[in-house]
């Protein structure tokens, strides 16, 4: 008897410890860059891809003033973005350096609508460990 | 089968959801299949309905108007005309009775259309007015206005005396673009409500879409643009998609109340696991499904709920990925944290309380308690960190919705996480640890706290302070019924107590974020050039050169005001938050044609870079140049742009954004871009180099030289924090930054303790908002469950709610009369400041008037800028109605300041003969005070109007209005508190010594009489309970000689008794004795052997009976020597009905109904055994004489009960003798010693059950016994 109240409460501990450990806690350092990537990643709308690109906090100026974002928040900000304007293409237009940051403008095709968007992403850091600081979409 | 027959409802209800689920499937398919094959019907539709929409709002406006104007008429008709003086300060009060909504204006104007009255902001009259008849027309005030102006004449009796204008603004741009102001357009609410694409083209009349005024006149063109076949398609699927995912969530939350009916029938720890699993899945499928979120979009209500731009945290896998779902995700844990606590209450306690579960129980709370206590910080952590809402902002005193519903969750998260943990633990406690568990389990808590705190995983007074609550609750708090919890007496303490709990980690995240911010904050100061700004900067000077209407107004002179904007607003260098931007024309020569934007320089200095870049033009031989970031003097970078078009210049300018110590006046913080605090506000910064100060913004870095213990600090480590002082009253942090060659720092000022009050009183806000509805809920229950109103109150109770009321009674009048004390202090003190600052212009007027002159002619001669300079503020001047001069005419060319003064000025200084008045204004959501001063002519009339606005300051105004009224709010809540305190505490003395006494009475009433009470008070009740001791004490002297009286008659009647008994046999005895003397002289032998054989025979059964009745006696008296075991009832009832049953007469029907659960019980199975053998025998004599004797025997089980019966359709008990039937040697029968009941008693009570009996005359007897069923038995 006493042995299947402990078993019991073997699976209370257990459901306890596996309910209640955060489980995607986005700590961790920002992959390296990979333009291909991200242009794939803007093509796709793919949010989480994106965002894993940047570290600690990320500006976003998503056809409205600048804001700044912790990396979690953004990725939500981000994914209802890309839900509102679905993606249907994304085309690289500049890129240029200056002292540690670089710079990517390109036009983002929106799903059914015949306005696109324009897309400016700004990296920092020395390369190839640019991370991801701001994004900036204006309609075109 | 035999399931889901048995629950064919639930069944059958979830059968409807899974129905709807498949139906709008497919429908969805159907719809979409039929919206794809027929899209140019439904395009069409919808363009015929946003038409009808169209015209229908158009022409509703246009009957308001007419409305507001025939209003004016009538009102106006009252009047003598023509009027005596123009315009009329009576009319324009009698106009103020006309309710004109936002946007809307109107004016009245005589024949020779001098303005008489009006109401509402002006709008330049621009159009000729029609001579004779009502017209509608559209009008422009340049790109920032676009109206709807109504023309009506004024007739009053059969003659036309003047004109009546009412305008609605259809479009109003704001200056810029925030939370606070934004665009004003009525074609987005056509927009919103069609859901198309809809573009207006005022003062068009030539087109298919024709906006027609009431009279059937064109003001414009509309085209709808009707929506594509895959928006159609998409929003079709959306719907049946909401419709599928109602029938998902609706069928979730069945199969939950499902699942926890189940656990509530018997709620078991497997059962709680599975319910808490179903919980969280249901959470996970919602989350999934995107409810509510997916209801909740665009303009509803509830939007910013689900809008992760607040707040969003990948925490917990998308449990709080928005405002809504975190509170949804904390009330699920708050759900398990009752279901929890239920389990806890309905756990009884285990017989064998062996010490080894009591350990793992005990460890099972620690370690969840700890462990939850870890994912508290995080939630806390996350909710502050990845957000954007305010949380610090002073502005107001309750925090807004969102911060609120924030609050809400986070209070709920750890009341369920204590609910959880304080369950967790009381199934330990009940089960008595031993004094070694405890003490081991407490050290090993207080080890695991440093460890997590080692780890940084958990603040150590932040766990050891959620142990401890759940330690309270555990141990004092499942006590009391759940729903006793929620009502506001003990909900109230506790929300308070979890704010507390909570407050150190929710600061301390806030803490984290300020210096998050003070670091983003250096970073952006020492930015010395970014390739984003250039290219933003190239950006608008390409779009300048590429547009073709710049050039032609640079060749033509025209005004360039709308180009500028247009290239500014919605290019990239808009979207640069922390710089400024301007655009300016040229001409060839270099004369400034127009400038826009926040980085506008002056005259000289544009001319000067004007000059610089040129030369870049000459030598690159091209039309177009570009610098790189300059420093412009103060460590201020520039970028600039320049390129030549057609007959002049653009020059476009960014540099970082910094509030211009220079200004006379502050900068307006609404009229900034973002609309919300500035970067830097609140800080200090400094650049050093060499450990020189180079540069410095704010006033807080007082030295000139970098303490060299900082220096080589910063160097060897990159960045430092350093907290100091400056004075007694500020405390300060300072954050240090190394960079290539020199060091920036930003400085901010530490929270005091009236900060950490008032960030403490925004969390119990939320705190307490949530026991409102908690509170209904509980309430409800417990009126549901007649738990109110009470059956019985205790005295202590009642004490203290006298107290609460009492307090709640002197609080709330308190709190009003100072919030309104506040209020008006407040704007006293506006007032009293702004008539101040007005009669300090005036003074600073007089020493330049000449001799003799008045103010009025020192005013016509002087310059408003300069006055304003000298005054410090901004300054606006009317004549009669006009505006005439202001110090910051961007706000007159921006329309925040109406160039017409407001009526309400006018009614009063010139109707009313005030010298002052004072007139609030909004300005988009954000409203500010204006003072009025008359100045006066020499014969005392008003010459002129000087007005004050406090835009400026209005913020600084609502922030110290707002703190104070925190502090108000605070130290009433501090004062309620202690009155709830001091009540409680105050409660508890005055009703101890009475509860002590009720507790005395119902001892004595149990005839224990050995308790005397203390007497602790000198008053009536110290007098009472002395009294009762003396009561007592004879009492107990009564009850003591009674009981040997009873003693003495109980040995009398057992004597008489025992004689009686003895006697019986004794008579035949000596009888048979004295026949068999009498026989011994008999001659016949075997007459002697006949006597012989018969007195012996008689001998031995006289004896028999004397040996009967001795051994009954014994049985009764002897101590019980009692063997107790767990055993099944049912197999000792059926033993007795069986040996019953070969008693019993072949007449008597003796029944025996059993359930077929196990009853198990606890007792020694030969006593039950006769007890029931007693019963059943007393019931077969019972119905001895009956023509139909029946006898049952039944058992069932009620609770935690088992109830058997013995039932027979005997004579009954006679009314007389049912108090005496348990007592021994009572009978009705005339044989046996009378103590089958007595004995059946006392083994039924040795048991822990009780007897009992119901009977009536001629029907029957039912004997019933309660016994208290075994916890493993059911």
């Amino acid at each position: 008897m006493i042995g299947s109240r402990i078993a019991k409460f073997e699976i209370l501990v257990c459901w306890l410890v596996i309910f209640c450990i955060p489980s995607g806690v986005t700590w961790g350092q920002a992959d390296t860059l990979d333009v291909a990537g991200i242009l794939e990643y803007l093509s796709e709308g793919d949010a989480e891809a994106l965002v894993s690109h940047a570290e600690g906090y990320l500006e976003l100026a998503l056809l409205e003033q600048p804001r700044r974002y912790t990396r979690s928040q953004a990725l939500y900000v981000l994914e209802k973005f890309f839900r509102q304007y679905s993606p249907d293409g994304f085309r690289l237009d500049h890129s240029m350096t200056q002292g540690e940051e670089w710079w990517l403008t390109g036009s983002y095709s929106v799903r059914d609508e015949r306005q696109g968007l324009r897309f400016y992403l700004r990296f920092g850091g020395i390369f190839p460990e640019y991370r991801l600081m701001a994004i900036q979409v204006i309609r075109s | 089968m035999q399931v889901l027959s048995r629950h064919r409802g639930f069944v059958g209800i979830a059968v409807v959801f899974l129905l709807v689920i498949l139906l709008a499937w497919v429908g969805q398919q159907v719809h979409v299949g039929l919206v794809g094959q027929g899209s140019e019907l439904r395009q069409q539709e919808a363009v015929t309905a946003s038409r009808e929409l169209i015209e229908s709002e158009f022409a509703n406006t246009q009957k308001a108007m007419k409305v507001i104007a025939s209003e004016a008429v009538r009102l106006t008709s009252n009047h003598t005309l023509p009027l005596e003086r123009i315009p009329s300060a009576t009319l324009i009060q009698e106009l103020e009775s006309i309710r004109l909504p936002d946007q809307w204006s109107l004016s009245i104007y005589d024949m020779e259309m001098r303005l008489i009255a009006w109401q509402g902001e002006s709008i330049p009259l621009v159009e000729e007015p029609p001579v004779n008849h009502a017209d509608w027309r559209i009008i422009r005030d340049d790109d920032w206005r676009t109206a709807l102006v109504l023309w009506e004449p004024l007739i009053v009796g059969d003659a036309m005396i003047g004109k009546i204008r009412v305008t609605q603004n259809l479009f109003s741009r704001a200056p810029v673009h925030n939370s606070v102001l934004e665009d004003y357009d009525v074609v987005d609410t056509w927009r919103r409500r069609a859901r198309l694409d809809i573009q207006v083209a005022y003062g068009d009349t030539i087109g298919e879409n024709l906006l027609q005024s009431l009279d059937g006149k064109p003001l414009g063109t509309y085209v709808i643009t009707p929506p594509s076949e895959a928006k159609l398609i998409a929003a079709t699927a959306v719907f049946y998609g909401n419709l599928m995912a109602l029938g998902g969530t609706l069928l979730v939350l069945w199969f939950l109340w499902g699942i926890w009916r189940w656990c509530h029938a018997n709620l078991s720890l497997t059962r709680l696991v599975i319910f808490a699993a179903a919980l969280g899945l249901g959470r996970f499928i919602w989350l999934y499904l995107e409810v509510p979120a997916r209801y909740q979009t665009g303009k509803a209500p509830l939007s910013p709920l689900f809008d992760p731009v607040h707040l969003a945290s990948t925490l917990g896998g998308g449990l709080m990925r928005t405002t809504g779902d975190l509170f949804i995700s904390s009330l699920c844990v708050f759900i398990l944290g009752v279901a929890a606590l239920r389990y806890a209450h309905a756990c009884s306690k285990p017989p064998n309380n062996h010490q080894g579960i009591v350990w793992i129980r005990l460890g099972i709370g620690i370690l969840a308690g700890l462990t939850l206590a870890s994912v508290l910080v995080a939630v806390l952590h996350a909710s502050v960190l990845d957000s954007t809402l305010s949380y610090i902002g002073r502005s107001e005193l309750v925090p807004s919705s969102l911060e609120l519903v924030v609050y809400a969750s986070l209070v709920l998260l750890a009341l369920g996480i204590v609910l959880i943990v304080s369950a967790s633990l009381t199934t330990g406690f009940k089960m008595k640890p031993s004094r070694i568990c405890l003490g081991v389990s407490g050290a090993v808590t207080v080890v695991m706290v440093m460890v997590l705190d080692w780890l940084q995983w958990s603040p150590w007074i932040f766990s050891l302070s959620l142990m401890i609550a759940c330690l309270y609750t555990a141990v004092w708090g499942t006590k009391a019924d759940i729903y006793l919890w929620l009502a506001a007496r003990r909900a109230v303490p506790a929300a308070l107590a979890l704010c507390l709990l909570l407050y150190p980690v929710y600061y301390d995240a806030l803490n984290q974020r300020k210096q998050n911010r003070v670091a983003h904050a250096v970073s952006t100061f020492d930015q010395a050039g970014s390739p984003e700004v250039s290219l933003a900067v190239r950006e608008v000077v390409e779009e300048a050169l590429r547009n073709p209407r710049i050039h032609e107004l640079l060749v033509s002179g025209g005004d360039l005001e709308v180009e500028a904007d247009r290239l500014l607003s919605g290019s990239l260098l808009s979207l640069l938050g922390a710089y400024d931007a301007s655009v300016t024309f040229l001409s060839a020569t270099g004369e400034e044609l127009h400038s826009s934007g926040s980085a506008a320089l002056s005259s000289e200095a544009t001319q000067d870079l004007l000059i610089e870049l040129s030369t870049g033009i000459e030598l690159q031989a091209s039309n177009y140049t570009f610098v790189e970031p300059q420093s412009t003097g103060a460590a201020r970078y520039q970028y600039a742009g320049l390129a030549a078009i057609g007959e002049g210049w653009v020059l476009v300018r960014a540099q970082p954004h910094i509030v211009p110590e220079e200004a006379n006046t502050p900068l307006l913080r609404i009229l900034s871009a973002s609309g919300s605090p500035d970067l830097y506000e609140d800080l200090s910064l400094a650049s050093y180099r060499s450990g020189r100060l180079v540069h410095t913004f704010g006033d807080r870095f007082s030295k000139y030289q970098l303490d060299p213990e900082v220096a080589s600090d910063v160097t060897r480590n990159g960045s430092l924090w350093r907290q100091g002082s400056a004075g007694e009253s500020s405390r300060y942090l300072t954050y240090y930054l190394r960079r290539d060659d020199h060091v920036v720092a930003a400085r901010m000022t530490i929270d005091g303790a009236f900060d950490h009050l008032y960030y403490l009183l925004r969390l119990v806000v939320g705190g307490l908002i949530l026991c409102i509805p908690f509170c209904t809920f509980g309430y409800v229950i417990q009126w549901k469950t007649g738990l109110i109103p009470r059956a019985r109150l205790r005295y202590q109770d009642k004490v203290m709610n006298a107290f609460l009321l009492l307090g709640v009674i002197a609080v709330i009048p308190v709190g009003i009369a100072g919030y309104n004390v506040v209020t008006e202090e407040n704007e006293k003190a506006l007032q009293s400041w702004l008539r101040q600052h007005l009669e300090r212009v005036e003074s600073t007027l007089a020493p330049e008037g000449r001799i003799g002159e008045n103010s009025v002619a020192a005013l016509e001669r002087s310059n408003i800028d300069s006055l304003s300079a000298r005054v410090g503020l901004d300054l606006n001047l009317y004549r009669g109605t006009r505006l005439v001069a202001a110090s910051r005419r961007q706000l007159i060319d921006d329309r925040i300041v109406d160039v017409r003064l407001p009526a309400e000025v006018f009614s009063a200084i010139y109707g009313g003969a005030e010298r002052f008045t004072f007139v609030d204004h909004k300005l988009g959501e954000f409203e500010y005070t204006a003072g009025y001063r008359a100045i006066l002519d020499s014969n005392g009339n008003p010459a002129y109007v000087l007005s004050v606005p406090t835009l400026p300051e209005a913020e600084r105004i609502e922030e110290e209005r707002a703190r104070t009224l925190a502090y108000l709010f605070g130290a009433m809540l501090g004062l309620g508190i202690l009155v709830m305190f001091t009540g409680s505490v105050l409660a508890r003395a005055l009703a101890r010594p009475i509860a002590r006494l009720q507790q005395g009475l119902e001892e004595a009433a149990q005839g224990k009489f050995e308790r005397v009470l203390p007497v602790e008070s000198r008053d009536e009740v110290g007098a009472l309970v002395n009294t009762f001791n003396t009561m007592q004490g004879q009492l107990s002297d009564s009850r003591q000689k009674l009981a040997r009286q009873q003693r003495q008659l109980a040995w009398r009647e057992m004597a008489r008794q025992i004689a009686h008994e003895i006697k019986n046999p004794l008579t035949p005895m000596k009888l048979s004795i004295q026949h068999l003397q009498r026989s011994l002289g008999d001659k016949d032998p075997s007459r002697f052997k006949k006597q012989f054989q018969r007195t012996t025979a008689t001998l031995i059964a006289q004896i028999d009976s004397l040996a009967h009745i001795a051994n009954e006696f014994s049985s009764f008296a002897r101590l019980p020597r009692r063997k107790v075991v767990t055993l099944d009832l049912r197999k000792v009832m059926s033993e007795a009905h069986a040996l019953m049953q070969a008693e019993a007469s072949a007449a008597v029907t003796l029944d025996l109904q059993l359930p077929d659960i196990p009853l198990t019980v606890q007792g020694d199975p030969n006593e039950l055994r006769r007890t029931y053998i007693n019963l059943v025998k007393n019931a077969l004599e019972a119905v001895s004489g009956q023509d139909q004797r029946r006898v049952r025997v039944t058992a069932k089980v009620k609770a935690d009960k088992i109830i058997t019966e013995v039932i027979d359709n005997g004579s009954g008990i006679p009314l007389e003798v049912q108090d005496r039937i348990y007592e021994p040697s009572f009978s009705t029968k005339t044989s046996g010693a009378g103590l089958g009941l007595a004995i059946a008693k006392q083994a039924v009570e040795l048991s822990g059950g009780q007897i009992s009996f119901t009977t009536e005359l001629g029907q029957g007897t039912t004997m019933q016994i309660t016994l208290p069923l075994y916890p493993d038995g059911a």
